[in-house]
């Protein structure tokens, strides 16, 4: 079930690349041996419920963490070895923006700009506010911000030494719908010249937001790609089948499943009036799907097919029952 | 990595150091208690010793450190881990040294303020009598050192938690067996036994020092000390990277 799709034919380069990454904490394996590739100038996804391994791998990735074993190289220097060289190139924002309450904006971007010794800190930092919507405000006091101002704050001192990889832990978390927008904005420009991997638990967003994705499991890559090639790995879709609540019975569903060619079937919503079925199979078994239906006396209100949308996709592979 | 690059990395973070000491009232509290304490005790040594000297002063303030020191360093590390900077700190290119040496230098700089004091009391000293400035130098001297020292301690405490409080409370229990090793050494019969004691009793290194006697073993004592805990802090910062 679990599969990493090809990047190679489709992407023009590779710029992270992660080979059989394990990491151990005492007894508790978080990650189990992943492996995946992710493609420069592109925002790629990392989705995965809650205890995947999506920190403990952009931990690893951003050097603040030693993997247990694995290989994980980025931009051609492996982190365990080479991890000057990468911090140098690589733009980190941790789940909780790393951020000095005590500090201004303009202070905490100065002590940053610094310690990296950029040859032109003034620029550098006038630079980064720029593009994260807040110059200007470099008197501000970090304290008084609000969480949408404070994490554009820690995404500025991500990207205040322009580096080549951004790797961002739920740049989203928190912010209201409107900040989500202009984050989302912010992140496409910022793709065009910066390779980007971001985690986020919200489906939707990742959707809009990211070109590929990359489904964690249980500290692995269950499935990673375009949202078009994990459609097409899925099924490329399935057929939504409206049935009304008279001809409905409890054995329905089962009996479904059973058929050939029928991968799964999941119930999506139910009213007095209808109920409403996902059946994951391939599009030639459509007619089949509803001859049976018609034999078994049950009247179909309406059917349509469709494509998966990333959260299909996502519940689909973690095994999740809508 | 360069000399120069450190000493500007190292000079960046003492900057931002206390650019967010000076936001809290830490410091003020600090400033005041410890000036307090300075006066009192100066005083009260002025009262039971008539000595124009800084011996009683500054023998007495090695135990106020035990607890002014973690009190200075009690956030260093432990507030930068409980805000989340502490994993950007380990992710800048550069080496961790940096961080430790930055934050020793701050809470150096801030604690040099019970110095300054001594040297008005010493002033003190001149404008009613001939004071033995040798003494006093040196023991200006003990008084530096055994702050570096009980500092090192606290940063390293500091270190190991990431709850403030829980650090103080530690940084102080670490320095008091430095305190207390020389009465209990005193309770050994061992001969042997009783100088490992007495080797490692800041007391036995700090009451030379501040009579006038400047051996430079108990110099090395209290720069190889704070260069230990330093060291310690430096490694324990690492480990977490590593972890």
């Amino acid at each position: 079930m679990y599969t990493v799709l090809s990047f190679s034919s489709t992407w023009d380069g590779v710029v992270i690349v992660v080979e059989k990454l394990s990491k151990r904490f005492g007894t508790v394996q978080i990650l189990d041996g992943m492996d995946f590739v992710a493609p420069s100038n592109q925002v790629v996804g990392f989705l995965g419920v809650n205890g995947a391994g999506k920190t403990t791998t952009m931990r690893i990735l951003s050097t603040a963490l030693q993997p247990t074993s694995g290989t994980v190289t980025i931009g051609g220097h492996n982190v365990v070895e080479q991890p000057e060289l990468v911090r140098g190139m690589l733009g980190y924002l941790p789940e909780k923006p790393p951020l000095y309450p005590q500090l201004s904006i303009g202070q905490y971007l100065e002590f940053l700009a610094q310690f990296r010794e950029l040859t032109n800190p003034r620029k550098c930092i006038g630079n980064a506010l720029e593009k994260v919507g807040l110059l200007g405000k470099e008197s501000m006091s970090i304290s008084k911000l609000s969480k949408g101002y404070q994490q554009r704050v820690g995404l500025a001192q991500a990207l205040l030494h322009s580096p080549r990889y951004l790797i961002l832990d739920e740049p989203a978390s928190g912010l209201d719908p409107s900040q989500m927008v202009e984050i989302r904005g912010m992140l496409k420009a910022l793709a065009e010249e910066t390779s980007i991997l971001l985690s986020t638990h919200l489906l939707s967003e990742a959707e809009r937001m990211c070109t590929h994705h990359i489904i964690l499991h249980q500290g692995k890559v269950a499935q990673s790609g375009t949202l078009l090639e994990l459609g097409q790995e899925n099924g490329g879709g399935f057929l939504s089948l409206s049935i009304t609540a008279e001809g409905w019975n409890d054995g329905f569903l089962k009996r479904l499943a059973d058929l050939d060619g029928i991968e799964k079937v999941c119930l999506k919503s139910s009213t007095i009036e209808s109920v409403v079925v996902q059946v994951f199979t391939d599009q030639t078994t459509v007619q089949n799907v509803l001859q049976w239906c018609h034999q078994q006396d049950v009247f179909i209100d309406g059917y349509q097919w469709e494509e998966p949308s990333l959260e299909d996709i996502f519940l689909h592979v973690v095994g999740v029952e809508q | 990595m360069s000399l120069a690059s450190v000493s500007r990395q190292t000079i960046s973070v003492l900057t931002k150091e206390l650019q967010v000491a000076f936001a809290s009232p830490l410091v003020y509290v600090f400033w005041f208690v410890s000036s307090l304490l300075v006066g009192l005790f100066f005083y009260l040594g002025l009262v039971v010793s008539s000595e124009p000297n800084l011996r009683l002063l500054t023998v007495n303030l090695a135990l106020s450190n035990v607890v002014l020191m973690p009190m200075l360093g009690m956030r260093m590390f432990a507030e930068e881990e409980k805000q989340g900077t502490l994993e950007m700190m380990l992710t800048l290119p550069g080496s961790l040294w940096t961080f430790v040496v930055g934050k020793f230098l701050m809470g150096f700089l801030l604690s040099t303020m019970i110095v300054f004091s001594s040297v008005l009391c010493s002033l003190i000293l001149a404008w009613f009598g001939t004071p033995d400035w040798g003494a006093i130098v040196s023991a200006l001297i003990g008084q530096g050192l055994c702050l570096s020292f009980c500092l090192s301690v606290a940063i390293f405490a500091s270190v190991l938690t990431k709850e403030p409080i829980a650090s103080g409370l530690l940084g102080a229990v670490l320095l008091l067996p430095f305190w207390m090793v020389d009465s209990l050494g005193q309770t050994v019969d061992t001969v042997w036994v009783r100088q490992i004691f007495q080797d490692l009793s800041l007391m036995q290194h700090l009451i030379p020092l501040s009579k006038g006697i400047l051996a430079l073993s108990d110099v090395f004592w209290f720069v190889g000390g704070t260069g230990f805990f330093l060291w310690m802090t430096e490694r324990v910062l690492e480990w977490k990277r590593c972890q």
